[in-house]
């Protein structure tokens, strides 16, 4: 695998200039065992993709289109006032899927205090349920909007029995 | 006639492309403001424009989300990244919008360049 250089003319500028900025010179130069996982930890970023998960990991390489490659990715899913982060590896993002690739401040808190940390099975288990309730509102959206057609089309079956001119 | 068509095709190829031009441009002279940018998926996020390109990605930088509560995982988000494809709105301040300039630059494309 190539990694892509911030030279490359290619690139999406904004994207090669941010990364040129946070990542390859940084974590080139850098002896990373003195740093300890402070200078990885303050690299991590959180990538929002478009069905809604988020990902959190280390940006190791990108191209024009977003593709990009994550390490040590985990996600992040959150039931309310739970989370919980499932490791995941080494991951390779089709640029399409992404929606926004965010910097994470580790000054900043990383989650409002009343959230607790939970874990694999905990998340599992409340996440089921609101996965069907979801679901259910959903179905129920779906079966009310073929209601609110299938009445439209009786009513203009109506409207051109009447024959209105 | 051949010729002409393919002339055609290619003045609404520069003219799409211009288009483009233009809201690049447009955004570049907007590097600096404060913006709130709405997504596809209804997340709207205010920050300080910092760069954008061909594609209208945009980078964010000081960033906050509107509805705070709805997306907690958003709160230790400084500086971000947003594909431009995901953009719905871009909501810009009053004083970062020339109404003359922009009906000029936008029949002069009409008029195809």
């Amino acid at each position: 695998m190539s990694w892509a250089g911030p030279e490359d003319v290619y690139l999406s500028t904004s994207l090669a200039s941010y990364l040129d900025r946070s990542f390859f010179f940084q974590l080139k130069s850098v002896d990373i065992s003195h740093h300890g996982l402070n200078v990885l930890a303050s690299e991590k970023l959180l990538v929002l993709l478009r069905d809604g998960r988020k990902l959190m990991g280390i940006l190791r390489s990108f191209d024009q289109f977003a593709n990009a490659v994550l390490e040590g990715a985990c996600e992040r899913v959150i039931v309310g006032d739970l989370y919980c982060d499932i490791h995941l590896g080494l991951y390779v993002i089709r640029g399409e899927n992404v929606v926004l690739i965010g910097e994470l401040d580790l000054e900043r808190e990383e989650l409002p205090p009343h959230m607790t940390r939970v874990s694999e099975a905990e998340i599992k288990r409340v996440w089921k349920p609101a996965l069907w309730l979801a679901f259910d509102i959903m179905g129920k959206a779906q079966k009310a909007e073929r209601e609110a057609t299938d009445l439209k089309g009786t009513m203009r079956k109506r409207m051109e029995f009447l024959d209105l001119d | 006639m051949y010729i002409a068509a393919e002339q055609s095709q290619k003045d609404i190829h520069n003219a799409e492309r211009l288009e483009i031009m233009l809201f690049f441009s447009y955004f570049k002279d907007l590097v600096g403001k404060e913006v709130t940018v709405e997504l596809k998926n209804d997340l709207a996020i205010r920050g300080t424009l910092h760069s954008v390109d061909q594609y209208l990605n945009i980078k964010l930088e000081n960033t906050r989300v509107v509805d705070q509560d709805k997306y907690p995982h958003m709160l230790s988000v400084r500086n971000c990244f947003i594909r431009g494809s995901v953009v719905r709105y871009v909501q810009l301040p009053p004083e970062g919008v020339d109404v003359d300039l922009l009906h000029d630059a936008t029949r002069r494309e009409a008029r195809g360049g």
